[in-house]
């Protein structure tokens, strides 16, 4: 019987130390928060974001904020590849903990359609002078805040899409900068010489996300549209003739281009550029002045700007982008020091500093800081953001799509193109099948899709 | 009728002693239970449903068996069952070979090498997503060493190997048996040293060359310790996922998509939570039965 | 006949050097072709950027530089998420709770339940069938495992916590723990545990007191495994964890952005994270090897 006993207790002593266990790791973090809320007066709040380079910049002009607001700003930041599956857990969870989150454009349907970004425009009322709503970059506003009648969120940093090209290369080639799609397909051949390890455009053509990414860019300055007639009729435009086009110039370029292109990711193109493989490629603006000021550059004071191509004479210009809103989860509990924090961070005065901050700069989400003469002399690039928003031919809502189905679209989109363009499927068949797949979606979701 | 009360003591002293062992059992099963069956019981149940997880707003819909309809007809799916099985035969089998080979070596010369053994296993401790990502950029087709180490062992213009159709999954492979040789070397070292040398010896007066003793002595003696190491890398080579996922994304094509990246992408990228489960389901069927399968054929581990 | 038969020995002596030499070389030789991908890891960390990129690739670094480290370490970047040297030491700490505590959680748990499951009397279908379904729970691809545990830690309030991270890993260890020890106190004969119940040992004293001194091979190898397998977790670990509960491969993960190449900083968490476990595993090897088995040898 003492036996017994003696295992019984050996048992229950088990249990309790697993159990225990959880309970005594509890980390010091929640406890934190919860004694810096309730006995001092600094609130803290939790911004959820992508890794990318902004948030260095973001880092740096903290102190200022929590100085001035006396509110802590935790600044969590995730892998791009990880954000969306971690938001959208993070968001359904219903518990706030994170007041505030980074969206990249083409997942705004899905969040704001799942009810979890805080309709801003009461707010966006409230403080309407403060805010100067008219200074933001106009495509950048409709693209990045409005989403459906509703204010989803500020534009944060919105990545436009344009050529970067070799200015030193092109002089000596004599070429001038392509306006249309036979130019720029010439650029490419001219400027092609394998032997000096030197193509003509560098370009992401791996399977998935990277693949879709630059052809929709392409597709988009050449005219194409995800959507034929949005809200009347959703079924795609891909397998149009623009469509094809695009993809059978990647095709025909596939030998012109270096060996890995179809390997290679986002950072693979620019990386390309930045030391010196590459003459042109189309990335970021988030990636501009790391072309001029990177440790690792050796292109600085060589790279020209300008938009993408466009299909022939004829058509217009178009600056397609993406990039991230800054949204207050639903379910926040610091809702007015979010917005205080947001206002702050997207201020014209903020943004001014934070587009120049050495090694990490953000990016601009303001008509006064793309105007303003001393940013432009440093970064020659704010012009064509400039000139396209002017115009209006900056676009975010064709170039991906910002609905909710964008991860399934991705998904097919990221197979076809990439057989398509490696020459394992016809062009024209794998456009057809990506877009009848697409159409089944948009249909099964209850779209109007005309045949 | 009566038992004799020897024997009657004895018998209640085992159960007494059963009843201990069942105690210290309890723990274990519990945490099991709880943490294996809830999660069974989650996918079993939203298999029949459409559950679209980013959208709380959208209910849940009864689809009865359309989630494994769809899966088991969806070539995609089909293509990544293929190759999962494709990339199990050959990474698995490269890895025993590679790993007996080695394993012999490091048993023939204990002098001077136990140190190496120990470092010999660092490619199964290195982080792995660290340690694919590390190959993402050795594998770089601008800037990678594997391009460069090609070429010194006399391939000119060495291809892509992540853009090719035909050697990304090989590439993918390379890095499975780079990380899990050691691991399948270990342990089949570990069974050599405990296994008794006079075996080894008395096939060996019998007048048995070294690959005769392999065969008819060493092998079947080590059977149980293979099947361990089998049925793990088995069950691993299903989990298979951040080295697709970082390198290759399933392509080019579908070259390289594997079923545990397919559903990775249904359950966290499309939130499709019952047509993840309904795939987690299958995978789980599918390794269920090539476990049983290779078990009955080598040993019967369960038993161990 | 004495001269030829010395010969012949000194031939059979000197064929066996060699063949030693050979097998030593190729050890050598194998060695640094499993070993490079981490020594490249290395190379990188102490790379400075520009080196990186180059084509061809310096097989040495031209020159070494610590910045990385002090970059991801003590935080002296911009461009890092690292971005203090307090949460680095969090961030490391963090692992180490959480895959120590699983790792203790489990060996403990575990090796009382595998005692138990192989002293127990009962059918051995039934026997089977419960170590069947121990190991098949070891099957599941994580996704399947990651949404339910994650609604289940959700409503639980458990999220952000190193807690429900404990409980996931183990929760995934178990089995192979057990799967594992089970085999190692099989081979413990069965006249030992009766002479130790004969000198008056309880079935508990006499595990601790006799079974288990002679297992520990086996606990060591299961243990070493268990830290590793929760050392390296990712995806729960990425979608448990927040800001101030990160472990190592998230913030590793963190590095990698379409925006930005830190290969450099990268290859320093890979080797910062590596450190730990290859000295754990320096400091058990002795056992290491021979747990290897995993007890299959009867």
């Amino acid at each position: 019987m003492k036996k017994l006993l003696s295992a019984l207790l050996a048992t229950a002593m088990l249990t309790v130390s697993l159990f225990g266990c959880g309970q005594n790791d509890t980390p010091s973090g929640s406890s934190d928060s919860n004694s810096a809320s309730g006995e001092t007066e600094t609130k803290t709040i939790k911004f959820l974001t992508v890794g990318d380079p902004y948030v260095g910049a973001i880092k740096t002009l903290l102190p200022e904020f929590e100085e001035k607001y006396n509110i802590e700003v935790v600044v969590d930041s995730v892998p791009y590849l990880d954000m969306h599956g971690k938001a959208i857990l993070e968001l359904t969870s219903d518990t706030g903990a994170y007041d505030l989150i980074s969206v990249d454009s083409p997942w705004i349907g899905e969040f704001a359609e799942g009810g979890h970004l805080l309709d801003l425009t009461d707010l966006v009322e409230r403080d309407a002078e403060e805010l100067q709503v008219e200074d933001f970059l106009p495509g950048a506003w409709e693209g990045l805040a409005l989403y459906d009648d509703q204010i989803i969120g500020l534009p944060l940093a919105p990545y436009y899409m344009y050529l970067h090209y070799r200015t030193d290369l092109f002089e000596e080639n004599n070429l001038e900068v392509p306006e249309t799609k036979d130019e720029f397909v010439n650029a490419i051949q001219t400027l092609y010489d394998p032997d000096n390890n030197q193509y003509g455009l560098a370009v992401a053509l791996k399977r998935g996300a990277s693949i879709v990414h630059d052809w929709c860019a392409y597709f988009n300055a050449f005219g194409g549209k995800m959507f034929n007639d949005m809200p009347n009729d959703y079924s795609t435009g891909i397998n149009s003739d623009i469509g094809i086009q695009t993809t059978q110039m990647f095709k025909d370029m596939l030998p012109y281009l270096p060996d890995g292109v179809l390997q290679y990711e986002n950072a693979d193109r620019w990386n390309a550029f930045m030391h010196g493989s590459a003459a042109m490629t189309a990335v970021f603006n988030a990636n501009s002045p790391q072309f001029e000021t990177a440790e690792d550059t050796l292109v600085a004071g060589k790279v020209g700007y300008a938009p993408l191509p466009k299909l022939n004479e004829e058509g217009e210009n178009s600056l397609p982008f993406g990039g991230f809103s800054i949204s207050i989860n639903k379910d926040s509990k610091n809702i007015e020091e979010a917005w205080t924090f947001m206002k702050w961070m997207t201020s014209p005065e903020t943004d001014k500093k934070w587009v120049d901050i050495p090694a990490t700069p953000g990016v601009p989400t303001r008509l006064s800081t793309v105007t303003d003469p001393e940013l432009v002399e440093k970064y020659p690039y704010f012009q064509i953001i400039y000139d396209a928003e002017i115009n209006g031919q900056a676009d975010g809502v064709n170039y991906r799509s910002r609905l909710p189905e964008w991860t399934k679209i991705e998904e097919i989109l990221g197979l076809e193109l990439n057989l398509a363009v490696s020459g394992e499927k016809d062009v024209e068949e794998a456009l057809n099948d990506a877009a009848d797949e697409i159409n089944q979606l948009m249909k099964d979701s209850g779209y109007p899709v005309k045949d | 009728m009566t038992t004799h009360p020897r024997i009657r003591k004895k018998r209640s002293l085992m159960q007494k002693e059963n009843r201990i062992w069942k105690l210290m059992i309890a723990p274990s099963m519990l945490i099991l239970v709880l943490m294996s069956i809830y999660p069974m019981i989650f996918n079993i149940y939203n298999s029949l449903f459409e559950w679209n997880f980013a959208n709380p707003n959208e209910p849940k819909k009864f689809v009865g068996l359309q989630n494994f309809i769809t899966t088991l007809t969806d070539t995609n799916f089909l293509q990544a069952l293929l190759n999962t099985l494709i990339l199990m035969v050959s990474a698995v089998s490269l890895q025993f070979i590679l790993g007996f080979a080695i394993a012999l070596l490091f048993n023939y010369q204990t002098r001077g090498t136990k140190i190496f053994r120990s470092l010999f296993i660092t490619p199964t401790m290195i982080t792995p997503i660290v340690a694919s990502l590390m190959w993402l950029l050795m594998y770089n087709s601008d800037y990678g060493v594997v391009k460069y180490l090609l070429t010194l062992i006399g391939i000119e213009n060495p291809p892509a190997l992540l853009a090719s159709k035909y050697l990304a999954m090989p590439a993918v492979i390379v890095v499975d048996v780079w990380q899990w040789t050691p691991f399948v070397t270990l342990i089949i070292l570990a069974g050599l040293t405990a296994m008794p040398k006079e075996a080894t010896e008395a096939a060996r007066v019998d007048g048995a060359n070294f690959f005769q003793q392999l065969i008819h002595v060493i092998i079947p003696s080590l059977k149980p310790v293979i099947t361990v190491a089998l049925l793990m890398r088995v069950m691993d080579t299903f989990k298979f996922f951040e080295v697709v996922y970082m390198l290759t994304k399933g392509g080019p094509g579908q070259a390289t998509e594997t079923v545990s990246y397919y559903a990775y992408k249904v359950g966290f990228s499309f939130f499709d939570v019952g047509h993840s489960s309904a795939i987690c389901i299958i995978i789980l069927v599918v390794v269920t039965i090539i476990c049983q399968v290779l078990n009955k054929y080598m040993a019967d581990e369960w038993e161990v | 006949m004495t001269v030829a038969k010395q010969a012949n020995s000194r031939r059979i002596f000197r064929a066996k050097y060699l063949k030693h030499i050979l097998a030593f070389a190729a050890i050598i030789v194998i060695l640094i072709i499993f070993l490079f991908p981490v020594y490249w890891t290395f190379a990188t960390s102490v790379k400075g950027k520009a080196e990186i990129f180059e084509y061809p690739p310096s097989l040495i670094p031209k020159t070494v530089s610590f910045d990385n480290y002090a970059a991801v370490i003590l935080g002296q970047s911009n461009d890092s998420v690292v971005l203090s040297e307090a949460s680095y030491f969090k961030y490391l700490l963090n692992s180490l709770i959480a895959a120590g505590s699983a790792c203790l959680v489990c060996i403990f748990v575990g090796a009382f339940g595998a005692y138990g499951l192989v002293r127990l009397r009962m059918s051995p279908k039934g026997k089977k069938n419960i170590s069947f379904w121990i190991i098949s729970t070891r099957m599941m691809p994580p996704i399947a495992a990651a949404i339910p545990f994650y609604i289940m830690f959700r409503n639980l309030k458990m999220l952000d916590n190193l807690g429900s991270l404990i409980i996931s890993y183990i929760a995934f260890n178990l089995p192979f723990v057990i799967w594992t020890l089970q085999g190692f106190f099989r081979e413990v004969p069965n006249e030992i545990y009766e002479a130790a119940k004969l000198d008056g040992c309880g079935p508990i004293s006499s595990f601790m007191r006799v079974v288990l001194p002679l297992s520990l091979p086996g606990i060591f190898t299961a243990m070493i495994f268990t830290f590793i397998f929760s050392w390296n977790e990712f995806l729960f670990a990425l979608i448990l964890t927040g800001e101030s509960t990160k472990t190592m491969p998230v913030v590793a993960a963190s590095m990698w952005s379409a925006v930005a190449s830190r290969w450099g900083e990268i290859a320093t968490v890979g080797i910062t994270t590596i450190l730990p476990v290859l000295i754990l595993t320096l400091c058990v090897q002795k056992y290491f090897i021979k747990g290897m088995t995993f007890g299959a040898i009867k």
